[in-house]
């Protein structure tokens, strides 16, 4: 089935009164489908991401996305999707920073701090570098993301780059989850836990360029920590949890495309995405505090 | 001997940049005995450890597991974060290549004394039931050598005999062999059929009465901790007939110092 096919059903709906009138429009659906691809990998992912105390590692990937734009641009890449370099760069980022992390001993957050500040300064001295050559308006979309520029090839790589991810994940989960506990025990069953630790930073980085189109560069890596934070603050249950966060992290997405087209405000949907996973977040803590409350 | 050892050890070096933590470190472990490795902080007993377990590859020496050898490990202890939703059932399944059938994991935990844990949160679990669950943990893929570090790290003093005796109950029902690293000497030198005193080098080792009054022991934990630690011995083992003193079953144990009877 192509992409074309299942435009047109959705319009059919919305044309019809089934779903929000914005739907009418193909951009949208184009971005609801995205949105929709998104949510669940990031919010699933995510669970992986805060146990494994990598929520900071995971925003410095999708800072480094922007530095990736900004290359893209600079070798010639069409502004709408540098699919080359963002690919290359953030997964060089995300290797370089496991691998120094695994020799000079610093702890992570160290390290990516100097990673992620170096990343920056390149990324935002090539930007403006650039200002000079390309409308720098284009850049925001990249920055905080927009529904209007998601296309069919955007929707294919986000969908491959879903399959895989998930593909790879599911599996291995329960093993990733026994060495972020203790990486001797599950080397001593059998766990290659180095390997993995570069295959799901790998992962994150991957998941993280395929979203940058919705979400945006500045804000990609907090739909893998927030959804999750929030189930997190909530569940009882390992399978809550997870779950959770895939329905969290698929309402922020869809919340934020939809809403501010429906309620016709100027927002990026990056920005709304994020404000509308905050949201459950807040909601989620507050959820907490009263049944504390309610059980002391 | 060494031909029949689970894991055996020969010559072993480790350096870390110009630190030798091990210097020379040759062991046999065998079938269905308990090694302990005793021995000052620094003294290379968690590399030791890690070297036995294959973590640790040596500068110099040889280190033989027999064939096919599967090992039960039990850290000192697992970091899981309190807000995680994690049960004991689901957390003793994690890394399983198999799906556990629910009776294995509840004759497991029984055989620990913990099969009231099965579905309760593992951060809610006190130092002891942790150890016992991560014992557990360790004995579901019915391993043939068990190697625990510090078993009884942070638990209270009955829970700590509680689990020696667990791990001695282990060794007699499974026979396999168990090898760990102590810092309490009192408790463990009567859960243990052979002492190694480690100090980067193997210092002296043998039978727990004969370790304790080794001269380099006495030298390295003072002859204070020496006298006060008076080897524990079960009464069962010997007897006395008349002033003889009489071992019971193979071996059994000779009157040691701390013998208050007879």
């Amino acid at each position: 089935m192509s992409f074309e096919t299942l435009r047109a059903l959705l319009q059919g709906w919305a044309g019809a009164g089934y779903l929000p009138g914005s739907l009418t429009y193909g951009f949208l659906v184009n971005a609801l489908l995205a949105g929709l691809v998104i949510g669940p990998v990031l919010g699933g992912l995510g669970t992986l991401v805060v146990t494994k105390r990598l929520a900071f590692f995971s925003e410095a990937v999708g800072h480094a996305a922007l530095t990736g734009v900004a290359i893209g641009i600079l070798v010639g890449e069409p502004y709408t999707g540098p699919y080359g370099s963002l690919f290359a760069y953030c997964l060089l980022f995300a290797l370089l920073v496991n691998f120094m992390r695994n020799r000079t001993g610093l702890t992570s957050d160290t390290l990516i701090g100097v990673f992620l500040s170096v990343s920056l300064a390149l990324g935002a001295s090539l930007l403006l570098i650039l200002a000079t050559r390309v409308n720098i308006h284009i850049l925001e979309n990249v920055l905080f993301g927009s529904v209007l520029t998601v296309d069919d090839r955007d929707l294919t790589i986000l969908l491959v780059v879903a399959l895989g991810v998930t593909a790879l994940t599911l599996p291995l989960f329960n093993r990733l989850l026994l060495a972020s506990f203790n990486p001797a025990l599950a080397t001593v069953r059998g766990v290659p836990v180095k390997a993995m630790d570069y295959l799901f930073i790998l992962l994150v980085a991957v998941v993280t360029v395929a979203s940058v189109k919705i979400i945006g560069a500045i804000l990609v890596g907090a739909l893998l920590v927030i959804p999750a934070a929030a189930a997190r603050v909530v569940s009882t249950s390992l399978r809550g949890f997870f779950f959770l966060s895939i329905a969290f992290a698929t309402l922020s997405a869809i919340a934020g495309i939809l809403l501010p087209v429906e309620l016709t405000l100027p927002v990026p949907s990056g920005g709304a995405i994020i404000l509308a996973s905050g949201l459950l977040f807040l909601g989620a803590t507050l959820s907490r505090l009263a049944l504390r409350r309610t059980n002391a | 001997m060494a031909a029949e050892a689970l894991l055996s050890l020969a010559d072993v070096h480790v350096s870390f940049g110009r630190q030798h933590v091990l210097r020379g470190v040759s062991l046999d472990i065998p079938e269905g005995g308990i090694f302990t490795i005793v021995g000052p902080n620094g003294g290379g007993k968690s590399t030791l450890l890690r070297v036995a377990l294959g973590l640790q590859s040596p500068s110099h020496g040889k280190v033989t597991r027999r064939g096919k050898l599967t090992i039960g490990y039990v850290p000192q202890r697992v970091t899981i974060e309190r807000t995680l939703p994690l049960t004991v059932r689901r957390f003793l399944t994690l890394a399983l290549n198999w799906r556990e059938s629910a009776s294995h994991l509840q004759y497991t935990l029984s055989r620990v004394r913990a099969e009231y844990l099965l579905d309760a949160q593992v951060h809610d679990l006190s130092g002891g039931e942790m150890q016992r669950v991560l014992l557990a943990r360790a004995l579901l893929r019915r391993p043939q050598l068990l190697v625990l570090d510090e078993p009884v790290a942070g638990v209270d003093v009955t829970g700590q005999a509680e689990i020696y005796d667990l791990i001695g109950k282990v060794r007699d029902e499974t026979g396999c062999g168990v090898l760990m690293v102590s810092h309490d000497l009192h408790l463990v030198m009567a859960a243990t059929d052979q002492v190694v005193c480690l100090n980067g080098h193997v210092c002296c080792a043998g039978t727990p009465q004969a370790v304790s009054r080794h001269p380099e022991y006495l030298s390295l934990f003072g002859t204070r901790v020496g006298a006060s630690l008076a080897v524990y011995e079960h009464h069962h083992d010997h007897r006395h007939v008349g002033s003889e003193i009489k071992p019971l079953g193979d071996g059994g144990c000779t009157h040691g110092p701390g013998c208050s009877h007879g």
